[in-house]
C-alpha cells in the first residue's frame, strides 16, 4: 500500500522509487488489458511511470505537451487521476534533495545536479527500455 | 610497605621478568628526563650480571636493539602523523570553501529573485534579469570561482572535470596516508619481534591516534564526508573515457585497497628491519 507523502519526508516511513514502482507495477500487470500481451504491459507502464516521474518533477505543461503530444486536457485529466502517486514521487525527490543536501553540502545548485543523476540512474536501472 | 631485595631477586627471575623491568626502567627515565627511575644503578647491574652469567645477554641485546628501533620509528611516526593530519587540514580548507560557496550562492539568488520580482513577475523576464545582475555583479567570474566540486573543462558542460586543487590535494593527502601506513607497518612487525611489550605509554597511544586518523581518512568521515561525492557521484559526472588521468577517481572510489601495502612493499619494510638489527647486533 502506498504510504502517505508525509510520512515519507518525516522519514517516518521508508518508501523509495524502486518500492512505488514496484507497487504500482504488481498492481498494473495484474490488469487485465485485452489483447495486451505481459511484454507490451510493461512497456506501456514505463511509458506510465514516466509520466508520473514528469509530473513528480512539476515540469511545465509546455514540456509535457511537447513530451507526449496529447491535448493539454488529457494530460491534466491523467494528473489529476494518479494525483496520489504523483505526489509520492514527488516527496520522494524532496527526501533524497534533503539527503543528498545534507550529505555532501554543496548548495542548491550542486544538489539539484546530483538528484537529476540520482533519478537518471534509476530509469536506467529500471525504464531503460523506453528510453 | 615491604622492600624487594632486587638483587636477590635477579637470580630467580626469568629473562622476560628482567627484561620488562629494565625497559620500564628506562621508559621512566626518558618519560621524567632521568629524574626518576624504578631501578637503581646498583640492581640494574645485577640484573644484567646475572643476565650474563646465564648466558641472557645476547636476547637482551637484540630486545634492545628493537626498542631503540621502536623508539626511532616513532619519531618518524609523530612527524608523519603530524604532516597527515596538516594535508587532511588544507583539503577541509578547500572543502570549506565550496560548502561556503553553496551556501552564499542559494542566499545570493534568492535575493537577486526577490530584487527582480518586485518589479516584475514574469518568468522569462526575470530569468533574463536575474542573468543580468549576475553578470553585472561578476558572481559567476570571481566570488565563486574554484569552489565547486567538479569543474567545466575546456570542451563544455558535457565533459566536466574534478575540482583540480581538491583532486591535487587530495592526491597528496593520500601519499601522507600510505606513509603513514607503512610507518604502522614497521612499528608493529619491530613490537612483534618482541617477546615483551616494552612500550611506553605515549608510544602506545601515539600508535591508536594513528590508527585512527588513518581509518577516518579511509572511511572519509567527520569533515571530510563532503568528500564522498567523487566516490558516490564521480565517475556519473565523468566522462571517463576523455579524462586524461583516472588516478584520483580511481583512489577515490577504493580508498581502504588502494591505501593497503602490497606483499612485496610489506616483504621490503620487514628486510629493512631486519638487516637494521643484524647489523647492530
Amino acid at each position: 500500500m502506498i504510504p502517505e507523502p508525509k510520512q515519507i519526508l518525516k522519514g517516518e516511513i521508508k518508501y523509495s522509487l524502486e518500492d512505488i514502482y514496484n507497487d504500482l507495477r504488481t498492481d498494473w500487470m495484474k490488469s487485465n488489458f485485452k489483447g495486451i500481451d505481459d511484454k507490451k504491459k510493461g512497456e506501456c507502464f514505463n511509458g506510465l511511470f514516466m509520466f508520473l516521474m514528469l509530473s513528480g518533477e512539476d515540469k511545465p505543461l509546455e514540456t509535457m505537451l511537447e513530451v507526449y503530444k496529447w491535448p493539454a486536457g488529457i494530460i491534466k485529466e491523467m494528473q489529476s487521476a494518479w494525483q496520489k502517486e504523483i505526489d509520492v514521487i514527488r516527496h520522494i525527490h524532496m527526501k533524497k534533495y534533503l539527503e543528498l543536501y545534507e550529505q555532501y553540502l554543496g548548495g542548491t545548485s550542486m544538489t539539484l545536479k546530483l538528484l537529476n543523476l540520482w533519478i537518471h540512474d534509476f530509469i536506467k536501472k529500471n525504464i531503460k527500455e523506453s528510453l | 610497605m615491604t622492600n624487594f631485595d632486587l638483587k636477590k631477586l635477579a637470580k630467580g627471575m626469568n629473562l622476560n621478568d628482567k627484561m620488562k623491568l629494565l625497559f620500564e626502567d628506562s621508559n621512566k627515565q626518558a618519560e621524567t628526563n632521568g629524574k626518576e627511575s624504578i631501578l637503581t644503578p646498583q640492581e640494574r647491574d645485577s640484573i644484567i650480571t646475572d643476565a650474563r652469567r646465564n648466558d641472557q645477554i645476547r636476547e637482551i641485546r637484540r630486545v634492545n636493539e628493537l626498542y631503540y628501533l621502536s623508539n626511532l620509528i616513532v619519531i618518524d611516526l609523530d612527524v608523519t602523523y603530524l604532516t597527515l593530519l596538516l594535508a587532511i587540514t588544507s583539503l577541509e580548507k578547500q572543502l570549506m570553501g565550496i560548502m561556503l560557496k553553496g551556501a552564499t550562492e542559494d542566499i545570493i539568488n534568492e535575493m537577486i529573485y526577490d530584487v527582480v520580482r518586485e518589479n516584475d513577475d514574469k518568468t522569462k523576464n526575470i530569468e533574463e534579469k536575474s542573468e543580468g545582475l549576475r553578470r553585472k555583479y561578476k558572481i559567476d567570474d570571481v566570488l565563486f570561482k574554484g569552489f565547486d566540486f567538479f569543474e567545466l573543462s575546456n570542451e563544455g558542460e558535457n565533459n566536466p572535470l574534478p575540482n583540480n586543487r581538491l583532486e591535487l590535494l587530495f592526491m597528496q593527502t593520500f601519499e601522507h596516508a600510505r606513509k603513514l601506513k607503512k610507518k604502522i607497518f614497521e612499528i608493529e612487525y619491530v613490537i612483534q619481534k618482541s617477546p615483551i611489550d616494552f612500550s611506553p605509554e605515549y608510544n602506545k597511544n601515539l600508535i591508536n591516534d594513528c590508527k585512527e586518523l588513518l581509518n577516518s581518512f579511509i572511511n572519509l568521515d567527520q569533515t571530510l564526508r563532503p568528500f564522498r561525492i567523487y566516490k558516490d557521484y564521480g565517475k556519473a559526472f565523468i566522462n571517463l573515457a576523455k579524462l586524461k588521468d583516472p588516478l584520483f577517481l580511481n583512489t577515490v572510489g577504493d580508498l581502504p585497497n588502494k591505501i593497503e601495502l602490497t606483499d612485496i612493499e610489506k616483504q621490503e619494510l620487514k628486510d629493512d628491519i631486519d638487516k637494521h638489527i643484524q647489523k647492530n647486533l
